[in-house]
């Protein structure tokens, strides 16, 4: 690893330009309601075909960065979060604008976004070549225990119902058997009718359920007296703030990295878990909902730490953990790379190395543009819905649509929007459909190679030291996620039987 | 609506209408011939069934942009991927054929034909011209056991494809049939997932085209025991062919060249058959060709239809022995 030559990588007009539009890019969709860094990043990608892969690559990543931070504006000023990671920010953050202190909020949301997004790259630098190394060695038995402990995740720590959460996983992977069977490229499920063969594109079912759906919900939504904060005051964070922030922000950024590393685990799923941490460890729990600054803090450090964690098994095993990489990695196919353990080898330091660095300085750029540009940002999602709803809707048909210009596309964005919408309105998680969709393909053809390279021997996926491990956490996840429910329950139920 | 107007206004009129209609055919067919003679006059449309970026993607585009410059017009790539190919090429089948849709034909036009009941059959295109052909090698890890051909007798190897039933499944078949040995396969995602599963370990041997695993030939971590080519390939010529070596298979290569859907004008036709044939001499391609590490082969349209005829039964017969296809 040659750092001149990373550096030099990293640092010419072009990359820095890249970057900042990348960062840019990010603030401005993350405040749009609607427009996810997923869907910004998915209109972009048949875009960037032209473009140097590296120079893709950083302003994709600084969209995924830039993103994460500015959902919290959103939620601080006017109870809306710009997408759904920033829903927790909602708590702490809006009744601190209600006292005026907006301002406050913003600074330190970018403050603990910058130190997230700083960290989760440093580890993503630090542990991903090490994880390529040994992934070379992982045949389709790992993969496939790799994609059921993605699955595990979603379901373990989807922060909601988990009977849901498995409800809309299975959906998902059952999405992905229609269409063309990955080993013998035949026909199947699909009725005779030759656009099925397609299947379920995942590009258009994504923004299907992610931008349609969006655009159906604020639809039905009647315009709701939020009072606007409009004074946001001063927005540096100060000394104080950050001292007795910094834990929340270090613990939020921690939890947020692993989050992101282990696959199925989302921006949303990172930022609640660092919310329930912070307030667990605070010195004065009681503050949380009422304007606590470690309440805005920790989910913020913690949605921006996932960034760079998840970037961990797409670029080290080419398996996308969530929605936004899953688009990622479409891109970094369409220049004809393909990520997975050989990458480090042979583009190393043309490309990996220095996106880490470009990383780096898409979150300083992040912070000095969120900070700057707080006050305007914050009346972007006041745009009259008149104006909003009808250009995410054509946005998303254009990215579904662009892909490969079959009209075929343009149903399954439509469809997966009703079903995106029905699933928000009866508290499914979509992000664990979105999973299911992903997965699917990858768990079914690693299972089925996974069997044939073994004369069908299912016991393999257990004797392979690497696999066993692998499905030993995922278990070991889910008893976790059913020990604490359990733990939570009985607590409720030993103070509801206080007498009063 | 305008015209619908007119047309109202014509029945009061009477026979307005079919005097308008009359020179508005008049038109349209004269503006046909003239097509066929001043053919072409806008863009072109090149259908790839392939994923953009992929080696067959890259290829057809480099291609395509120097036969922009013999053509005159602009010619704008269009990936239709999906069920290893079928879906481009069914729809190529039904596109006009006006001259303004092209396609780029690979071998598993020919696999798919065999194999998959709702794929198209290469007399629903015009056979236009081929610009690449690639032979194919037989790689194994330098640390295997087997050193030569010769070696593989009495072997039992798990082999990686990228498909059931593709060309990099259809030949080391014809080989094992040959050497009289049982060997196995396991269909990966493209050759990229193949490659690393070769040389991690998972599988003993992989079908490719030189340039998919030409670094690490030279890196020393795979070796070739054998090409399905004719002769020896100029880049190898340590490497023996399996037919001089006395096995008998049929040589099967990859191949990439153009079609239209059936039916062209016949000057249409020529003025796209002469753009191929002097694209494929053109140096500056070339030498663009061989910077990418790709082997430009022509072959006329005739000679390309012709050929492709005589290995189809090749092909259903191993695909039949196989086990994959019906008789």
């Amino acid at each position: 690893m040659d750092l001149l030559a990373i550096l030099s990588a990293v640092f010419t007009p072009a990359s820095l330009m890249w970057i900042l539009i990348g960062a840019l890019a990010g603030i401005v969709v993350g405040v749009i309601p609607g427009l996810t860094a997923t869907v910004a990043i998915a209109l972009l990608v048949p875009m960037t075909l032209d473009l140097d892969p590296l120079h893709s690559m950083l302003m994709l990543t600084g969209i995924f960065a830039g993103s994460m931070y500015s959902n919290s504006i959103t939620s601080i000023t006017l109870r809306t979060p710009g997408n759904p990671s920033g829903a927790v920010t909602i708590i702490d953050g809006y009744p601190l604008a209600l006292k005026g202190q907006a301002g406050r909020a913003i600074g330190l949301a970018a403050y603990a976004s910058a130190v997230g997004g700083v960290f989760s790259v440093l580890v993503l630098w630090l542990f991903s070549p090490m994880l390529a190394s040994v992934a070379l060695r992982f045949s389709p038995v790992e993969y496939f225990a790799v994609g059921i402990l993605g699955l595990t995740t979603a379901v373990a720590i989807s922060g909601g119902s988990r009977a849901r959460a498995l409800t809309a996983v299975t959906f998902g992977l059952v999405v992905g058997v229609i269409g063309t069977d990955p080993l013998t490229n035949l026909p199947r499920f699909t009725f005779g009718q030759s656009e099925l063969r397609l299947g379920v594109p995942f590009l258009a079912a994504i923004i299907g359920v992610f931008a349609m759906a969006e655009v159906l919900r604020l639809a039905g939504v009647p315009g709701r007296k939020t009072r606007v904060v409009s004074s946001i005051g001063r927005v540096m964070p100060t000394r104080p703030d950050m001292r007795r922030t910094l834990r929340p922000v270090l613990r939020g950024s921690v939890l947020g990295t692993i989050v992101g590393i282990l696959p199925g685990g989302g921006g949303s799923m990172a930022s609640y878990l660092a919310y329930g941490d912070a307030k667990r460890k605070s010195k004065h729990p009681e503050e949380f909902g009422k304007g606590s600054i470690e309440g805005v803090a920790a989910p913020d450090a913690a949605n921006s730490g996932m960034t760079g964690g998840a970037m961990v098994p797409l670029l080290t095993l080419g398996i996308p953990g969530d929605a936004t990489t899953a688009v990622m990695l479409g891109a970094l196919i369409i220049q004809g790379i393909n990520p997975g353990p050989r990458l480090f080898e042979s583009s190393g330091s043309d490309l990996v190395y220095p996106l880490f660095a470009g990383m780096l300085l898409a979150n300083v750029a992040m912070v000095i543009m969120g900070l700057a540009l707080a006050k305007p940002l914050a009346s972007v999602a006041l745009l009259p819905r008149t104006v909003l709803l009808p250009a995410i809707a054509t946005l998303s048909f254009t990215g579904a649509f662009i892909a490969t210009g079959q009209t075929y596309l343009l149903w399954i964005t439509l469809i997966f929007g009703v079903i995106g919408y029905l699933m928000v309105r009866y508290d499914y998680p979509v992000a664990a459909l979105a999973l299911g969709l992903i997965l699917g393909p990858i768990l079914e053809s690693n299972l089925r190679r996974g069997l044939m390279l073994n004369n069908d021997d299912p016991t393999v996926f257990l004797t392979r030291p690497i696999s066993a491990g692998i499905l030993g956490l995922a278990v070991l996840l889910l008893a976790l996620s059913l020990f604490s429910t359990w733990r939570a329950k009985r607590r409720a139920a030993q103070q509801s039987s206080i007498p009063a | 609506m305008h015209g619908f107007t007119d047309l109202s206004a014509a029945r009061r009129t009477g026979h307005r209408a079919v005097v308008l209609l009359a020179a508005g055919s008049l038109l349209t067919l004269a503006a046909c011939s003239e097509d066929a003679e001043d053919y072409p006059t806008g863009s072109l449309e090149m259908m790839i069934p392939w994923t953009a970026g992929g080696g067959s993607d890259l290829s057809s585009r480099l291609f395509a942009s120097h036969l922009e410059d013999h053509l005159g017009v602009s010619i704008t790539p269009a990936n239709e991927p999906g069920a290893n190919g079928s879906l481009g090429w069914g729809s190529l089948a039904q596109d006009s054929n006006d001259g303004y849709n092209i396609g780029l034909l690979t071998y598993d036009v020919l696999s798919n034909e065999v194999l998959d009941p709702q794929a198209p059959a290469i007399e629903d295109f015009d056979i236009l011209g081929q610009y690449e052909e690639q032979a194919l090698f037989f790689y194994v890890r330098s640390d295997s056991e087997y050193e030569s051909a010769e070696d593989l007798e009495g072997s039992s190897l798990m082999i990686g494809t990228s498909g059931m039933g593709g060309i990099d499944h259809q030949a080391p078949a014809e080989l094992e049939g040959e050497l009289g040995v049982e060997w196995q396969y396991t269909p990966f995602d493209g050759h990229a997932d193949g490659l690393t599963n070769l040389l991690g370990g998972n599988i003993d041997a992989f079908v490719f085209t030189p340039n998919i695993a030409a670094e690490y030939v030279e890196s020393g971590d795979l070796r070739i025991l054998g090409t399905f080519a004719e002769e020896r390939v100029e880049e190898y010529p340590d490497v023996p062919t399996f037919a001089e070596l006395g096995y008998e298979v049929a040589p099967i290569a990859s191949f990439r060249g153009i079609a239209a859907p059936a039916g062209l004008d016949e000057d249409v036709r020529a003025t796209l058959v002469e753009a191929i044939a002097a694209t494929a001499e053109d140096e500056e391609y070339l030498e663009a060709a061989e910077q990418a590490g790709n082997t430009p082969f022509y072959r006329s349209g005739e000679d390309f239809e012709a050929y492709m005829n005589d290995l189809r039964p090749v092909i259903e017969g191993l695909l039949t022995d196989m086990g994959l296809a019906e008789n």
